[in-house]
Order: structure tokens, then C-alpha cells, then sequence
């Protein structure tokens, strides 16, 4: 079950290898997810734990994956703090780059006239994409 | 292979990676298995540049070590 679990994860993944460019996409990471799954629970069953440890080690798991979820689902608060994140995260993405721009050109922000192409804010501060993501938390 | 080939099928008018590319995306097997096993810098959108390899690999050896070591019971 195992050597299914992970064929599964490979197999699950293939297409997306097909897929040119280099964009992750979280979604695509779900059918791949259930081979790993298969893998996991299999583990698990060899491994025999007893009930009260198997109950203790899947709560601290599940407490911890729920702490990662809160911590990151404020970058799904607007479109801003969504792009802010892309680049901060992925500042390397030109979706994340265009992403930015279109929320802060919708924000009213405009693109600065000097060959640096730095946009600057309402507040006037000049910034780029650059100097945004390394601002970002 | 032949999710690849019924990809290529399905989506005709899509562009296609090269075989070179393919290769390339390889380490999007790591960075995967990283994404779920170990996810702990979640991201919105990411290009494979950006993300680490390293958890996925730590979690495949995790995963081989476990199956080599732990006991078999019956069908694993």
C-alpha cells in the first residue's frame, strides 16, 4: 500500500510536471495529497500506536496545522493583502509582480514617470515590488 | 506517462512544457511532497524558485526511513 500511496502522489503530480512554466498552485497539490495520505495512514497502521498516543500525537498535529491556517489566512483578508503576500512570498513570480500592480493601480496608485519605473503611493513614498516584499511581513 | 499523454490529448490547443522542461519541473516533486507533508510557510502563488526543496526531501527520507524500519503487517 505504500509503493500505491506514492505511485499515487507521482502519478497524481504528472500532469502538472507537463505544464509549462513554473507557477505552484496549492490546488493542484490535492490529488497528490490523498497518495501521501495513503502513505501516512498506512505507516500509521505498521506502527501500531496505541490508542491514547495515536489521539495525543493527531491532536498536537491537528492544532498545529489549524495555527498555520490562522496565521496565514490574512492574506486572504482583501486583494491587497493578498498580493503583498504573493511577493513577499514569491518574489521571483510575475503573476505575484502583476497581481501587486493591479491592486495598487485600482488602489489609485500611480506609476512614476522616472526610468526606474518606482510607483509611488498615495503618501508619496516611493516604492517598487522590490522595496514591498521586503517591507511585508 | 499517461496522465501526461491524456493531458496533451484533452488540452490540445494548450501549450505544452518541452521534454526539457519537464525535466526541469522535477523538483516540483520535492517541493510537492514539502507543500504537504511539511507545510509550514504556506504561500498564495509561488513559482518552484522560491519555494524550498529541502522539506520534501526531509520528508522522503522520514517516509523511506519509516518503511524500512517499522514492521510489516501483512500487504505492506
Amino acid at each position: 500500500m505504500i509503493g500505491f500511496g506514492a505511485l499515487a502522489f507521482v502519478l497524481f503530480l504528472a500532469p502538472a510536471l507537463a505544464v509549462p512554466g513554473t507557477l505552484v498552485l496549492d490546488h493542484r497539490l490535492v490529488l497528490p495529497a490523498v497518495g501521501v495520505l495513503v502513505v501516512l495512514g498506512e505507516l500509521v497502521r505498521a506502527l501500531g500506536p496505541e490508542r491514547r498516543m495515536l489521539v495525543a500525537f493527531g491532536g498536537v498535529g491537528m492544532v498545529a496545522l489549524t495555527l498555520v491556517t490562522v496565521g496565514f489566512e490574512g492574506a486572504f483578508r482583501d486583494p491587497g493583502a493578498f498580493a503583498r503576500e504573493a511577493v513577499a512570498s514569491s518574489p521571483r513570480s510575475p503573476l505575484a509582480h502583476f497581481c501587486l500592480g493591479q491592486v495598487e493601480q485600482r488602489a489609485g496608485t500611480t506609476i512614476g514617470r522616472s526610468p526606474s519605473t518606482r510607483w509611488r503611493s498615495r503618501s508619496g513614498r516611493p516604492r517598487s515590488c522590490t522595496t514591498t516584499s521586503r517591507s511585508s511581513p | 506517462m499517461a496522465l501526461i499523454v491524456a493531458r496533451f490529448v484533452v488540452h490540445r490547443g494548450a501549450p505544452h512544457a518541452t521534454a526539457q522542461e519537464i525535466l526541469a519541473n522535477v523538483p516540483l516533486l520535492a517541493i510537492a511532497l514539502g507543500e504537504i507533508v511539511l507545510p509550514v510557510r504556506p504561500t498564495v502563488l509561488a513559482v518552484a524558485g522560491d519555494l524550498a526543496v529541502w522539506p520534501g526531501i526531509v520528508a522522503a527520507v522520514g517516509i523511506a526511513l519509516a518503511t524500512w524500519r517499522l514492521p510489516t503487517r501483512g500487504g505492506v
